[in-house]
């Protein structure tokens, strides 16, 4: 088979992937947390892209392909500049502490900031404000949708530490958006003061 | 069925992994079948899967997509130009 003319082949690669660059830099931010870092790794991600069109396969999932180049990039420079951060994982402790949370932070105003739907600010600044090794859990799991035995490889930890790190992600991020859900007032005083 | 009977305890201790779809078949069904009958524990878990979606929908500013398509245009043009096409 004869391969595209250049100009040709940019074509169809730009007409293909650029439709998921929303959703790649959602996931470069969710990983980098800094929006200058998180622009220059999607720009990373779509050049090592089109270097290596010739391994995508026609029809699969782009955007599945383009999160693993902008995984990959990122967490193949973050071991070379060795930014791994040591955290205490407590596995058992943490699924009771976030199941518990879970209720009271439903009552303290999460239920009502789900409902606003101005709140992907909010969403963006609490997964920024969390610690890297919850970050990354976070990005992995529930922006890239991959499942836990799968981030645990990619991560190099193992699924009981991928857990608890999620667990306790979504607990801060829990509290982050009740707390949201308050400073708008969309939560009654009398709920508020019935809190714990 | 009381086989796929299980307590209020159970779904909220395995919230995550249920919504998460990690745990083990037989659990996640009996997990379902109390979700039918307790209200308390369906709206527990609609109300997990709506945070959890949520998580990974944050919008961005269109002004920030189209800034970031037209560089990403000119590093593909400049790669396609040095002979990576």
């Amino acid at each position: 088979m004869t391969a595209p003319a250049p100009a040709e082949a940019l074509r169809e690669f730009e007409e293909e992937m650029l439709a998921h660059l929303p959703d790649v830099m959602r996931y470069a931010k969710s990983l980098t947390r800094d929006a200058a870092d998180a622009d220059d790794l999607v720009q990373e991600t779509y050049l090592r892209a089109f270097r290596s069109r010739h391994t995508f396969i026609a029809g699969s999932d782009g955007r599945r392909w383009l999160f693993t180049i902008a995984r990959n990039l990122f967490l193949r420079e973050r071991e070379r500049a060795g930014r791994v951060v040591a955290v205490e994982d407590e596995p058992e402790l943490d699924a009771m502490a976030t199941a518990l949370a879970f209720a009271e932070a439903r009552q303290d105003g999460l239920d009502a900031a789900l409902a606003h739907p101005d709140l992907g600010p909010a969403i963006a600044r609490a997964i920024a404000d969390l610690p890297e090794p919850f970050r990354l859990v976070v990005a992995l799991v529930d922006v890239e949708g991959l499942d836990y035995a799968t981030a645990a490889e990619q991560l190099g930890i193992p699924v009981g530490t991928v857990r608890s790190r999620l667990f306790r992600a979504r607990r801060t991020l829990q509290q982050a958006l009740a707390a949201h859900g308050r400073d708008l007032g969309l939560v009654p005083a009398a709920a508020r003061e019935e809190a714990p | 069925m009381s086989d796929h009977r299980c307590d209020c305890g159970v779904v909220v201790r395995a919230l995550y992994e249920f919504v998460d779809d990690e745990l083990p078949a037989a659990e996640a069904a009996r997990i379902a079948g109390h979700l039918r009958e307790c209200d308390g524990c369906a709206g527990h878990v609609r109300a997990a899967r709506l945070f959890v979606a949520r998580l990974g929908e944050a919008p961005l500013d269109p002004r920030a997509i189209d800034a970031m398509r037209a560089r990403v245009r000119a590093a593909l043009l400049g790669e396609a130009s040095d002979g990576g096409a």
